[in-house]
């Protein structure tokens, strides 16, 4: 894939966000495609990487390390994600990192752990760290997301039923 | 969402510090006092004399010093020593980024500047007089950092070029082994020495289990058949190295991807990827039939080393990492350097009449690894690297 259909997978996600009185400020989509790209999009994006490097399709360099074709779609699905989850809810884009960095950490761990009994060299649990961190970030965040937004809207339906009204002209209130 | 940033960057901050830590990377290194040292041979107890330098390709006719002072050494050297004693052999990455690119390429002037201020530094008039020879051999970037055709394309490029300035009698210069093929190719240089010259990016390339398997039977046959000659083996990528391919990774500019990339062996130009390290398997199999050749020189991180590997039965070898012709990376201390630094240069073998194997390596200040600016500025730079170029160390071989 290249880098201009990268684009326009980002485009497509600043396109489907939400407008109107639930789009929020520039300022948290830019947070969300930050917090996609680098705390999901990266660390899928190597994970691909170093699995196909098992395979026996090794990286030439860096670069193409990063920037493999299934890479750049992970990287560009995890911005615009970031970038939808930024514009439809501020609060979201704090899930979608805390779930990137918590999952990414407990994914890293395991994939540690099941490469010690598969593949017990050094590259081999360096290898599956990077795999398990990848795999982790997509799945924390995701699923982490979806289940703190489910408990927030459900908690503004009950903070709405439980609006007051304030009595006015209390007496030597001033107002 | 404050304490939440706060962890984050706190996080990194560590990671920072610890990679920093960790890399444990210096500008010099000595297993022993510095200066380690044994005395230059008079001419006349020298029988030929190889130079080693790799990594050259970024270096600019006028604007290196390195490559100035390897021009000066050949022709010392030349005038010295009867015809055909002196050799330098150019370790691979000959011209960055990309190679000799096709001669309708818009890049290719630069390409062919690059490769003929290398070829300048065997074709002075002694160099020419004497019949001092240059044997460039391939690097990953000289394949473009390319594999299959197209990587092959730049590879024979730069061997028609260098062929070019062959057939015009004004340099004896060589690709070799010949594009495409993995070597060794032969080259006796006097009557002490034979140096095995191989593409190790064929290697790299993922070829079949027997075409691997045949290029390290004719290696092992290049050095049985050698005789008394002392085997060097030429070959772009280290069996050891304490640079960037062996993991001297700082966490910037690249935010620890590279360090990552290179500890779970994504990399195939690291030594941590599969396929070279069934290369250095390979390299100590044959090792441990026909025994250790005097050196195993090579470039591909950009300074200057002197290590010593060990086999599974415990015989050693030496590994001469010469990358710093035009670059400098990091490098740290590994098990088995002798001597390391982050300076440009050059390495020198000097084979004796007697037998025996000498090694200088000439050394510069980091600061001139290439003058730029134009006029007295880059005059001065040039003189001033000059001054510092010093042997920097020295050992016997054999």
């Amino acid at each position: 894939m290249s880098p201009r259909i990268a684009c326009l997978l980002i485009s497509v996600g600043l396109i489907a966000t939400p407008r109107g009185a639930s789009a929020q400020s520039a300022g948290e989509v830019v947070a969300g495609a930050a917090v996609g790209g680098l705390l999901v999009g990266l660390p899928v994006t190597l994970a691909y990487s170093t699995a196909r490097a098992q395979q026996g399709a090794y990286a030439w360099n860096t670069r193409e390390a990063v920037l493999r074709p299934a890479g750049l779609v992970a990287g560009a699905v995890s911005i615009g994600g970031g970038i939808w989850t930024g514009a439809s809810d501020r609060h979201r884009v704090g899930d979608l990192a805390l779930g990137a960095v918590v999952g990414g950490g407990v994914g890293a761990l395991v994939g540690r752990g099941v490469a010690q009994l598969t593949a017990p060299t050094p590259e081999g649990r360096w290898a599956g760290l990077v795999i398990g961190w990848g795999v982790g970030a997509l799945v924390g965040s995701v699923t982490y997301t979806l289940v703190r937004g489910a408990d927030r809207t459900s908690g503004a339906e009950t903070a709405t039923a439980l609006s007051v009204s304030l009595p006015r002209g209390l007496p030597g209130a001033g107002w | 969402m404050v304490t939440r940033t706060r962890i984050v960057l706190s996080a990194v901050l560590v990671a920072v510090a610890s990679q920093q830590g960790c890399t444990g990377r210096v500008d010099r290194f000595s297993a022993g006092s510095e200066p380690v040292g044994v005395a230059e041979p008079s001419p006349d107890e020298v029988a030929a004399v190889l130079f080693l330098v790799g990594d050259a390709g970024m270096a600019e006719e006028g604007r290196s010093p390195t490559i100035r002072q390897l021009g000066r050494d050949v022709e010392a050297w030349a005038g010295a020593l009867p015809d055909s004693a002196v050799m330098a052999v150019f370790l691979g990455d000959n011209v960055y980024e990309v190679g000799i690119r096709d001669p309708d390429d818009p890049g290719y002037p630069q390409d062919t500047l690059r490769l003929n201020t290398q070829v300048r530094a065997v074709a002075g008039p002694m160099a020419r007089e004497r019949a001092a020879r240059g044997v460039f051999i391939p690097g990953n970037h000289d394949w473009g950092n390319l594999r299959g055709e197209a990587g092959l394309a730049r590879a024979r490029n730069m061997a028609e070029h260098l062929a070019g300035w062959a057939a015009s009698g004004t340099a004896a210069v060589a690709f070799l082994p010949q594009a495409g093929d993995p070597g060794p190719a032969n080259l006796d240089l006097g009557r002490h020495a034979r140096i095995l010259a191989l593409d190790g990016h064929w290697w790299l390339q993922g070829e079949e289990p027997e075409a691997r398997a045949a290029v390290m039977s004719r290696i092992a046959d290049a050095m049985d058949g050698a005789g008394d000659r002392h085997v060097v083996i030429a070959s772009h990528l280290p069996l050891l190295t304490g640079g960037p391919h062996g993991g001297t990774i700082p966490f910037f500019p690249t935010f620890g991807l590279r360090f990552l990339a290179h500890k779970s062996g994504m990399l195939i130009q690291d030594v941590t990827a599969k396929p070279y390290k069934e290369l250095i398997a390979a390299f100590h199999d044959v090792f441990d039939r026909v025994g250790p050749p005097l050196a195993m020189a090579g470039g591909h991180d950009h300074s200057l080393q002197v290590l010593e590997g060990t086999l599974p039965d415990g015989r050693t070898y030496t590994q001469l990492l010469s990358g710093a012709g035009s670059k400098l990376t990091d490098m740290r201390p590994v098990p088995g350097m002798a001597w390391g630094r982050r300076a440009p240069g050059y390495m020198r073998i000097t084979f004796l009449e007697d037998g025996g194997a000498l090694l200088h390596v000439t050394a510069g200040a980091a600061a001139y690894k290439q003058c730029d600016g134009d006029g007295d500025v880059r005059l001065q730079c040039m003189a001033a690297a000059a001054d510092s170029m010093h042997v920097a160390y020295s050992a016997r071989l054999r």
